[in-house]
């Protein structure tokens, strides 16, 4: 019996006793049952119509029952309404970690080397002591002028020449300048210092200042 | 405020469902409400009329549903899915060697009441052999012919829960309802 028939037999069970079918549907009937299956089988259709009806009520002790479960599954769940898996939740953690240092590591100042001048003062608390030969004019030297002096008085012979040049061209002065200017930065950048014994430049330098 | 509730009665299987999945629980009260009959029918009828197996197989099937509302497929109709679980409990309850003890019970108490009663022509007589008959079934036999001529649903419904083409579907019922109809034939009331 094909897939057809047996739906246009049970639609004829259904609805029609055997003695109602027409010669048409008694042949395709027939064709797949004999009569008094038919007629059985139309009975046992019109019976279970009625049999439905006498369905059976299930007891309020079950719903109740289902009720309490229902209410421990909300109250467990009250805050954390959605099912959060636990990789999710790793994942969010990880996430607002990576923020909260973005963030932290954008706050530094970022840093640029520039040149700014410093005036740093130094005191000088140990006496700077510095010897030096220096070439000096013939003239000078045969006059046994002495440089450790520091007035720049010169002998002529013998007698004190009390005038001075005090320009550029002078190169005894000049060199005497910068031999105390040499000396006062050596002293300034040595931090042990140095001794000022035989630094008759210097010396007389600190007695005309102070 | 009743104004804004949602009006549960109106709504799908498949949307309650959704729902509860969401932690609705208002859409549960409402799905009970529609399934708790026809399912607790399908346990009493197809375990041999034993009320309180089919009241725990009732709370069972319920409390799956409650406890993992995510687990319904939705490209099925919930009414296929739940009778689906329900089939799987059915079938496994008859492996369990306590059920087959009390089916042969059952038959032989059935008999001696059959052939009491064979005098009686009634409506009653007809449902008791009816039953009597059911119970000689294969489980998947009487999960057939509950779903067809109990729920009345139709072909695809039933090949969905049982799992089998429609065509066999329609084949083993045939045969089934034949089956039944000879043997009640014997016993309608004249």
């Amino acid at each position: 019996m094909n897939e057809i028939d047996f739906e246009k037999n049970e639609e004829l069970l259904k609805t029609k006793q055997f003695h109602q079918l027409n010669d048409e549907e008694k042949q395709q009937v027939l064709a797949t049952m004999a009569e008094t299956e038919y007629i059985a089988m139309n009975e046992l259709y019109a019976h279970m119509r009625s049999h439905r009806s006498e369905l059976v009520d299930p007891p309020a002790s079950v719903k109740s029952a289902l009720d309490k479960v229902l209410a421990a599954k909300k109250a467990k769940s009250n805050i954390f309404r959605f099912p959060i898996p636990a990789y999710q939740v790793a994942a969010m953690a990880i996430f607002f970690f990576l923020i909260g240092f973005i963030m932290n590591y954008s706050k530094k100042t970022p840093e640029r080397i520039v040149r700014n001048k410093v005036e740093i003062i130094k005191y000088i608390v140990k006496p700077v002591t510095q010897i030096r030969y220096i070439k000096v004019p013939a003239k000078s030297a045969r006059n046994n002028r002495s440089l450790s002096s520091g007035n720049h008085q010169t002998f002529v012979n013998n007698e004190p020449e009390t005038k001075t040049e005090t320009t550029a061209i002078n190169p005894l002065i000049i060199r005497q300048q910068e031999i105390v200017s040499a000396n006062i930065e050596r002293a300034l950048n040595e931090s042990n210092g140095s001794s000022m014994d035989g630094d008759s430049v210097f010396q007389k330098m600190l007695v005309t200042v102070y | 405020m009743q104004l804004f509730r949602k009006n549960l009665s109106k709504l799908s299987d498949e949307d309650l469902m959704s729902m509860l999945a969401h932690g609705e629980h208002p859409a549960f009260d409402e799905l009970y409400k529609r399934f708790s009959q026809p399912m607790f029918n399908l346990f009493y009828r197809l375990l041999n009329s034993d009320r309180e197996k089919a009241e725990d197989m009732l709370h069972d099937l319920f409390l799956k549903i409650i406890e993992h509302p995510e687990k319904f497929d939705h490209s099925f109709k919930f009414t296929t899915w739940i009778h689906t679980l329900a089939g799987n409990m059915i079938r496994n309850e008859y492996r369990s060697q306590t059920v087959r003890n009390e089916y042969s019970q059952h038959i032989t108490r059935n008999h001696q009441k059959a052939e009491q009663l064979s005098d009686e022509l009634d409506k009653q007589l007809f449902d008791k052999k009816l039953q009597s008959e059911l119970d000689k079934l294969e489980p998947e036999q009487r999960l057939l012919f509950h779903l067809r001529f109990v729920e009345e649903m139709n072909m695809k419904q039933i090949a969905q829960i049982i799992d089998c083409p429609e065509g066999t579907v329609k084949s083993r019922l045939f045969y089934l309802t034949r089956h039944l109809a000879t043997k009640l034939f014997i016993y309608k009331p004249q």
